[in-house]
């Protein structure tokens, strides 16, 4: 309605109250102070739906750490990438400088580990010279590699050089080698030069301290023999974060397990082992972890005919090799691993092969199969909240519905806390909230269950709580028969939860309205 | 601007200003001797060949729920309280709470024994609202009475002001008396509801006590929303009929029967409308995503739902709002001259309203000079209505007053009826 129609309103209700003013109905108007009702509500206060995947999100917000299989099973997931080496940072292609001798010349051209090179394809690199002749003018120079070529060219490359004074004519600089292919034979570079007059075209010979060196080369391809190379990640660590949030009296875990994957895309044979592979619970101590990769494992790489490809190894430890079924559901906090891999060793001449992409990976997954037993897991919250809004309720009575389709019963306890102390408490003792729901004999949620519960405050009682500030919210929850039955989770598996009110208020019209 | 006094005041409006449909004036048709007596039963004919009526005045109060006193009482300590918890579940499905004033501006008659031609013009003004008493129940009581069930809380009301401009007549023939009044209707201003419907539904323990809540209701305005009602203003006209007809069986009894203010105005000036139309509900609050991060407020919840009903402008199309259909059917013995002793069924239809009342009433001529009555009726579900009339004749100077009910009249705070009419003719 608009100010004007208000106004009217006003006007005509004050002409009407004039002519009643000698009734007397006015006066008692006047006498009064407020309007109070007391009626008895009945309203809803909390419609909640959460499933397994929910929860699991309040401890994986990201789902980085949260795996879902064919079936539904929920597995928590710690990750880590244990190791990764390139090519390109292991192997190191020699850099020395080859001095122009003779016409005609062998450098050797090998891996400083022992390794023999094949073949070479450059992805960068330069052939740097210096060179000089005892002679005060202008001469050409032809550099040749004949076991370098690009395209089916073998290299070769003029150089000219322009006397300046002194009395000899030198120079330097550089010739990029990018592209080129290196075919080496006993792991030997072959070079030759000429030189000439520039006048004359007379052959002369350079000075004895002119060189050539290969600098700054990168490969694109590597072949051979490359050597024995030992690859060693250091220690590190992987949290378990579910055990981090949690407390808890016991939780069993079915089937853990730790898959180590590695991905070789090394043309080189390898095995890798775990240095250090342990357990630290929260109180630091350590259990160590017997695996398969206790002792070396030999991995897969891939041949001559599959270079760029990448070839895979799976190691799991489970049950039934390892400890870890001990080891997890001690709830260790950090996984402390060191993995040394091992590139040739046995040392043996072989053909292999490197790409500039190749790299060597290794990946640590921590899997944790929601299938298995809880006892008494508790989960501690505090949240503040606000009652000065029920502040005209006299008594209450809350009536709580769950229909409960997880394998978990879930106990309940409320804390209302004032300036950090308890002044009371939702239920007198730890109720349970919701009772597991029946499973199978395989440990799968198959009929929810559903629980009433209902709890009272008088007047007396919630006008001690109306002012708290926070509430100390506690559950705990266990699996079927108490958390002797392994149970699985599945992602779908949900409960509902429902609250309702029914109370007496004291409601002032004049603070409903807000006039 | 809303506080309780204010709130109290609209309702005192409602209570007491304004015309009211179903103004139930039973006492003026007994008064046959007054021309007065035509607006219920336009073939009454006087003695007395012109009749030149002054402005007089007609209140009326109707409430079949409850009295002044019921909600207003003084508590132990003396303080002023408003409570109809008492009188809560005494109330009926639908009680009907209406008022009127009429002042009429002049009314003119003449003519023979035969032959009548009457004039009048008047102004009226009323408040009419018919709540549930599931209304006044969740407003005292609160919905935990409701647990599963939806009520309608939504209440029928109309205010309404117009000027009444009539001409009619009346013709005898052997023993019956015909008469009609046409009328023309000027609107003033109109406030209602078109359609009222607010269901509130509180689900049951399984539902998690649920609340709901679907509103089909329009509120319809005339000659209020964009300008001070104008009286003389353009638009907002209407017709209306009364028809009538008196049977003398013998000189001394008689039987009438009428139907007044058959018609309805047409509103198409200065409207503006209001609506709140859809459903909504709330089943509880999803606190799985605050419960580890905020405060939970349950009444912002249901504020929102409060919020839902607020009422938005809707297309201002012309509407029709029908006045109070009236029927009088009374029979008239006189055991002597100067006595007369007055049987009479009245019906009120409006809004889909039926509101009856019979009344009694014995009037007697003391002489030329005074002219009594006295009536006993029953209406509202109220079962002690003494009236009294009386006219004082000085030469042609008739001076009325009468009441429907004098109890209520003298103690207003505890009656549900009112009535009060007085005034001054010419008849010679």
């Amino acid at each position: 309605m608009n100010h004007l129609a208000q106004s009217n309103l006003r006007l005509f209700i004050a002409t009407f109250i004039f002519a009643l003013s000698g009734c007397g109905l006015v006066s008692d108007v006047k006498d009064l102070d407020d309007v109070n009702l007391s009626p008895d509500l009945a309203f809803p206060i909390v419609n909640t739906n959460v499933s397994a995947a929910d929860i699991i999100t309040k401890f994986d917000a990201d789902g980085t750490n949260t795996n879902v299989n064919g079936n539904g099973l929920i597995s928590l997931v710690y990750s880590g990438q244990v190791a990764s080496q390139s090519a390109s940072d292991l192997i190191e292609l020699p850099s020395f400088p080859i001095p122009l001798i003779d016409t005609l010349q062998t450098a050797p051209y090998a891996l400083s580990n022992g390794g023999s090179l094949n073949t070479v394809i450059f992805k960068e690199g330069v052939l740097a010279y210096e060179i000089s002749a005892d002679l005060p003018e202008d001469i050409e120079v032809m550099i040749r590699i004949p076991n370098a070529s690009i395209g089916g060219d073998m290299f070769e490359e003029r150089i000219d050089l322009y006397y300046q004074s002194g009395g000899f004519v030198s120079g330097s600089g550089s010739i990029d080698v990018s592209g080129y292919t290196l075919d080496l034979t006993d792991n030997e570079l072959t070079l030759s030069y000429s030189a000439i007059r520039k006048n004359t075209g007379e052959t002369i010979s350079l000075r004895p301290d002119s060189y050539v060196v290969l600098q700054d080369a990168e490969f694109s391809y590597i072949e051979g023999f490359l050597g024995e190379y030992q690859l060693d990640s250091g220690e590190d660590r992987i949290g378990v974060d579910i055990f981090k949030t949690i407390t808890f009296a016991s939780v069993y875990f079915d089937n853990p397990r730790i898959d180590v994957t590695v991905r070789n895309s090394f043309g080189i044979p390898a095995r890798t082992r775990f240095e250090t592979l342990d357990a630290i619970s929260e109180d630091g101590s350590i259990t160590p972890i017997q695996s398969p990769l206790s002792s070396f494992v030999s991995l897969n790489y891939p041949e001559l005919d599959e270079v760029g490809m990448a070839a895979e190894t799976m190691i799991a430890a489970n049950n039934g090799n390892s400890n870890i079924n001990e080891v997890i559901n001690a709830a260790p906090h950090e996984i402390l691993y060191q993995l040394v891999t091992d590139l040739n060793p046995d040392g043996v001449a072989a053909s292999n092969f490197a790409t500039d992409n190749s790299v060597f990976e290794v990946d640590i997954d921590v899997e944790l199969p929601l299938y298995g037993r809880v006892l008494d897991v508790a989960v501690i919250d505090t949240f503040p909240v606000d009652f000065r809004e029920f502040n005209t309720v006299e008594d209450v009575e809350f009536l709580v519905h769950s229909e409960n389709g997880l394998p978990i019963e879930l106990g309940l306890q409320v804390y209302f806390v004032e300036n950090g102390q308890v002044v009371d408490s939702l239920l007198l003792e730890e109720q349970s909230l919701m009772v597991a729901a029946e499973t199978d004999a395989s440990g799968w949620a198959v009929t929810p269950s559903e629980q009433d519960l209902i709890v009272t405050f008088d007047a007396t009682r919630f006008g001690q709580i109306k002012g708290v500030s926070e509430i100390y919210l506690k559950t705990r929850f266990s699996t079927s028969n108490q958390g002797l039955e392994s149970v699985r989770l599945r992602d779908t598996d949900a409960f509902d939860v429902r609250v309702g009110m029914k109370g007496k208020f004291d409601i002032s019209v004049t603070d409903l309205i807000g006039g | 601007m809303f506080n309780v006094r204010f709130c109290i005041y609209s309702l005192m409006l409602m209570l007491v200003s304004g015309s009211v449909f179903g103004q139930q004036e039973l006492s003026t048709h007994f008064m046959t001797n007054l021309p007065q007596a035509q607006q219920t039963n336009p073939a009454f004919m006087l003695e007395e060949k012109v009749s030149i009526g002054l402005p007089s005045l007609y209140m009326n109060y109707s409430n079949t729920g409850f009295s002044w006193k019921d909600g207003f009482r003084q508590g132990d300590d003396g303080s002023m309280l408003f409570d109809l918890q008492p009188i809560v579940s005494e109330l009926g499905d639908h009680e009907v709470l209406q008022t009127q004033v009429q002042a009429d501006w002049f009314r003119f008659s003449f003519g023979t024994e035969n032959l009548r031609f009457n004039a009048y013009a008047a102004t009226k003004a009323s408040a009419f609202v018919r709540y549930p008493r599931q209304l006044m129940e969740l407003i005292w009581e609160g919905n935990e009475q409701f647990i599963g069930e939806t009520v309608n809380v939504g209440p029928d009301f109309e205010a309404l002001g117009y000027h009444e401009f009539a001409v009619g007549g009346a013709y005898k023939f052997e023993k019956i008396q015909l008469g009609i009044n046409l009328k023309y209707l000027k609107g003033i201003a109109n406030v209602s509801s078109a359609t009222h419907l607010a269901e509130l539904s509180t689900g049951t323990a399984d539902e998690n006590y649920a609340l709901g809540i679907e509103t089909s209701y329009m509120i319809q305005t005339a000659g209020v929303a964009n300008s001070f009602p104008n009286i003389f203003g353009e638009g907002n006209t209407g017709l209306a009929v009364d028809v009538g007809m008196v049977y003398h069986i013998n000189d001394k009894f008689q039987v009438a029967l009428s139907a007044t203010d058959l018609g309805a105005i047409s509103w198409d000036s200065n409207l503006k409308h209001f609506s709140s139309q859809g459903s909504y509900s709330f089943d509880g609050i999803d606190i799985w995503d605050n419960l580890f991060d905020s405060t939970v407020t349950i009444t912002e919840a249901i504020d929102s739902l409060g919020e839902s009903l607020n009422f938005e402008t809707t297309n201002d199309g012309l509407y029709r709002s029908s006045l109070p259909t009236k029927v009088y059917m009374s029979g008239t013995f006189r055991p002597m001259e100067g006595l007369r002793v007055n049987a009479l069924a009245y019906g009120e239809f409006y809004r889909g309203t039926f509101v009856p009342a019979l009344a009694l009433n014995a009037s007697k001529d003391f002489g030329k000079v005074f002219t009594g009555g006295v009536t006993y009726s029953v209406r509202n579900r109220s079962w002690g209505n003494v009236g009294i009339q009386g006219v004082l004749n000085l030469g042609p100077l008739r001076m009325f007053v009468m009441s429907d009910n004098i109890i209520g009249l003298v103690g207003f705070k505890g009656a549900k009826n009112a009535s009060f009419r007085w005034g001054m003719n010419f008849q010679f």
